[in-house]
């Protein structure tokens, strides 16, 4: 036995004080009477007393030390150490998007915290609890915590995702505590069952709930001959148990009503099953959103609807080109899209558009005193360093004979998106300029390994494109692979916001920061709201939710929303899932943890029952003096 | 000990009192006091032949003339009582508080006032150890009364008593009115005697029993160390605690009905007059309840 504050032992010293107050009030009170003969008489009156009568003192004496020393243990905190009585646990707790099924009372996940929790509360103390929560990845929530109520508390706390299960990683964790500890208990918390299991306790919370969800729909804008636009809905549903009748409605443009409907009949198979809405004639030439939900209720809810967005061209920007011979450049952005641009001399732009903001500067062998600090910024044949542009000119280089120009091989997914429909065959020049460059440059096109086209960012985090050639001293802007590659640099230079309308959730996705951007922000399907770091070209955002996010991008003082769907995944809907094996390799051995045994609650019982005790001696004494 | 005072009021209305008197009286003055002898009253007693040398003026010619013999008609005779009144002036007649000494002297100088208006003479003694101190003597008319009356407040109270011995050997008379002891009798057996004694002098025997509040119904609690008042080798230690009062209170009763029934037993009577009674309840109470006034 230990005592945790030994410091509170001090509290005995209230024995002495309990005996000396104990004698001090023992003393009889002398007094003179009249006569004593009446008292004296009195003793052969006197019949049998209640044997309690004469003890009351010394019972209340007994009592108060009684009470003095286990107050004093109370306050000591005494910790009965229990050989080999306490385990050490590790809980894997599934928080994938199925655990959010509900059989009308409680999700399988709220049932999955019941389960740890009436583990943890009757383990013995000292006990050693780690758990691990598992969606997209296994993320260790608490490790070898000793405390029931820390460990309770963040059990609490604890919410399912809306994304897949990726239970190998967990077991990866549990594998490593067992290896480490092999008496530890591991329990596994989900819904799936498992045809095989070793040294591990499964916990199975699913239940008989049938669910069913939208797994595809296709929206489809037709004009008809009377030049109205009409849109048709389709997709598909499963039902993952039973064959079940579903009501399927389609709203369009966020209207209050189902723009339209229709009743399926739903099999249980792999692919599920098709359906088609009738024709929804549209006010407009196309429509913003639609949005499709099955009316009837089951156990996951978040798989019921699925919201279609339109997307939109969103590369809306001023383009300005400083050059003295802007023709290549101005042919070729003309070629890949309807661009507002302007192109000025060097004089021109320092007169007038110096302080200006535009979506895209493009410097073409001029080079400006200071770098533009919004927008995005093309340096072509730079043959000066400027502050903050992320590289430094050192030399010219006249070849003797024309070198060719090689792309990157690179597998970066941005490099290849830059490099899209670039063959680089037949690309050759004649003169170029070596710079210096910060590691935030990725090289398009090289020649010898020295880099002539790059792609990054400036100090001020705004993207960057570098020629380090002049387009006139090669053969680049004849060629389509030019067209090719301006198209591929406009769209970096003004990303989209977001590359689709529709994700899953539990993706980790990109969200572009766009030129003059002020702020983004986005918002959850639950309201939980986020901003992005601006200072970024990009940032990315794990989707935790199911639903439709907002993404709020205020730039230039103007702020534009745009939607997106995330939805459930398509492996976390049925509602029960047959996984072949979770084993733990290892053998448990049986050397397990000194328990503890915290005996205040008792000795707090006992503290009241002494107090009752005491207080009913102390009334029968007052009611013996009554 | 503070002066006793009496309400002129309370001594006005016990005039209107009459002492009834169990014993033949046989005083040797004339005085108001019916008598079971013959004498010289107005009241009629009886007939009996007339003999040579009675006084003819007794001779009830009625009956001469109906029975043609002389009969002397006889009245009875009216004598002057000597009420003798014992105090107990022991110490515990005072200690604590004085209303028993009090309570005591009050009633024996109501007492003396009732005999004073029946034309009675009045002793009034002080019992210290064993002998008796007189106070007042012989006292007679309500003239002699208000002077000798404050005598009283000269009582002191201390030392132990001995009825019994103080009044054996005194002079108690014979035959003639009350003899009234007026004590806490908290004894064993010392005023028995007493009471025999003065039964057998023929005197009407009053025994007055005076208990303070906290005699009656103790207050006390918890550890206590009795001393006696009159003798401090006398201790009681205890706890006090209702079991106690319990028996305490048994044992009161008993000396009491001890007491009572002693009297009883010899025609004596026994009035238990609590201290912080009221006078005017003990005399028009408790007094004619018991046939000694009326």
């Amino acid at each position: 036995m230990s005592f945790m504050y030994p410091l509170c032992l001090l509290a005995l010293l209230g024995i002495p004080a309990v005996i000396i107050i104990y004698i001090l009030r023992s003393q009889y009170t002398e007094q003179t009477v009249n006569s004593t003969y009446i008292w004296t008489l009195s003793e052969k009156f006197l019949k049998r007393r209640n044997p309690l009568s004469g003890l009351t003192g010394i019972i209340a004496l007994i009592l108060q030390l009684l009470m003095v020393l286990l107050i004093t243990l109370a306050l000591v905190k005494p910790i009965i150490t229990l050989k080999d009585a306490a385990n050490e646990y590790c809980f894997i707790l599934d928080a994938s998007a199925s655990m959010n099924m509900s059989d009308g009372e409680k999700t399988r996940f709220e049932k999955g915290k019941d389960e740890i929790e009436d583990v943890i509360s009757s383990s013995k103390r000292g006990s050693e609890y780690t758990l691990i929560y598992v969606n997209d990845e296994a993320t260790t929530i608490y490790e070898g915590v000793s405390s029931k109520k820390t460990a309770l508390k963040l059990l609490s706390e604890l919410e399912p995702s809306y994304a897949g299960s990726n239970i190998d990683s967990a077991k990866m964790i549990a594998q490593e505590f067992f290896n480490k500890s092999p008496s530890t208990e591991t329990y596994l918390v989900t819904d799936k069952s498992y045809n095989m299991h070793q040294n591990v306790t499964i916990i199975d919370v699913s239940g008989d709930e049938n669910n069913y969800g939208i797994t595809d729909v296709i929206c489809q804008v037709n004009t008809e001959i009377d030049g109205t636009s009409v849109l048709t809905v389709g997709g598909k549903l499963n039902s993952y148990k039973k064959p079940t009748s579903l009501r399927v409605e389609a709203y369009v443009d966020g209207a209050d009503a189902p723009s339209g409907s229709g009743e399926f009949m739903i099999l249980p198979t792999t692919d599920g099953t098709e359906f088609e809405l009738g024709k929804i004639k549209l006010d407009k030439p196309s429509y913003s959103s639609v949005r499709v939900v099955i009316a009837n209720e089951d156990a996951l809810f978040s798989d019921n609807e699925v919201i279609i967005y339109n997307a939109k061209n969103e590369k809306q920007y001023k383009t300005i080109i400083v050059s003295e011979a802007p023709f290549f450049l101005e042919a070729s952005i003309d070629a890949v899209g309807d661009y507002d641009v302007i192109s000025v001399s060097p004089e021109e732009f320092e007169a007038k558009y110096k302080n200006s903001s535009f979506g895209l500067y493009i410097f073409d062998s001029y080079v400006p005193a200071e770098l533009p600090q919004s927008g995005t910024v093309w340096m072509i044949n730079a043959n000066q360093s400027v502050s903050g542009a992320g590289f430094s000119y050192r030399s010219e280089v006249v070849l003797k004979e024309p070198c060719d120009m090689e792309k990157s091989t690179s597998s970066q997914s941005t490099i290849r998106a830059l490099l899209k429909g670039v063959n680089a065959k037949d690309l050759y020049l004649i003169k170029y300029l070596r710079y210096s460059t910060s590691g935030d440059y990725m090289t398009l096109l090289s020649t010898d390994g020295i880099p002539l086209v790059m792609a990054g960012e400036n100090d001020f985090g705004n993207r960057m494109v570098l020629f380090a050639f002049d387009i006139h001293d090669s053969n680049i802007a004849l060629t389509g692979d030019f067209v090719s590659l301006v198209d591929n640099l406009i769209n970096y230079s003004f990303p989209s916001v977001l590359d689709s309308t529709s994700y899953i959730a539990g993706e980790e996705i990109i969200i572009n920061t766009v030129a003059n951007c002020e702020s983004v922000k986005v918002i959850s399907p639950s309201g939980k709201t986020k901003y992005l770091d601006t200072q970024k070209t990009m940032n990315t955002y794990v989707l935790g939710e199911s639903g439709t996010y907002t993404v709020e991008v205020n730039a230039g003082g103007s702020i534009r929303t745009h939607s997106f769907f995330s939805e459930t995944p398509y492996g976390e809907r049925a509602p029960k899932t047959v996984e072949q094996n979770f084993s733990i390799i290892g053998t448990p051995s049986r050397d397990r943890l000194d328990g503890e045994f915290d005996p205040t609650i008792i000795i707090f019982v006992l503290i009241a029952l002494i107090f009752a005790a005491d207080w009913m001696v102390y009334m029968y004494e007052k009611r013996q003096l009554r | 000990m503070s002066k006793f005072t009496i309400d002129e009021e309370l001594l006005a209305q016990i005039e209107s009192l009459q002492s009834l008197l169990k014993n033949n009286v046989a005083g040797m003055f004339g005085g108001n006091r019916q008598s079971k002898s013959f004498g010289s009253s107005c009241e009629f007693a009886d007939y009996r032949d007339y003999l040579p040398g009675d006084d003819i003026n007794r001779i009830d010619w009625n009956a001469y003339a109906r029975f043609d013999k002389l009969y002397e008609k006889l009245y009875y005779d009216e004598r002057q009582m000597h009420t003798r009144i014992y105090i107990d002036a022991s110490r515990s007649m005072v200690h604590a508080d004085d209303s028993k000494a009090q309570a005591s002297l009050r009633i024996a100088a109501c007492l003396a006032y009732l005999s004073v208006c029946e034309m009675d003479k009045v002793s009034i003694y002080a019992i210290h150890g064993d002998k008796i101190e007189e106070i007042i003597s012989s006292m007679v008319g309500k003239e002699s009364y208000i002077s000798a009356i404050n005598k009283l407040n000269d009582v002191e109270f201390y030392g132990d008593s001995r009825i019994s011995e103080a009044i054996l050997p005194a002079k108690v008379g014979r035959g003639d009115g009350y003899s009234v002891i007026i004590s806490d009798f908290l004894t064993d057996d010392n005023y028995e005697n007493a009471i025999d004694h003065l039964v057998s002098k023929k005197r009407d025997v009053l025994c007055v029993q005076v208990l303070s509040a906290d005699e009656i119904n103790p207050q006390m609690r918890g550890k206590m160390h009795l001393f006696d008042s009159e003798d401090t080798n006398k201790t009681y230690r205890k706890k006090i605690d209702r079991d106690i009062v319990r028996a305490y209170k048994e044992a009161l009763r008993f000396v009491i009905e001890r007491i009572k029934n002693y009297c009883q037993a010899r025609e004596a009577t026994y009035l238990l007059a609590p201290a912080n009674a009221s006078l005017f309840d003990i005399f028009f109470g408790t007094m004619i309840d018991l046939g000694v006034l009326k």
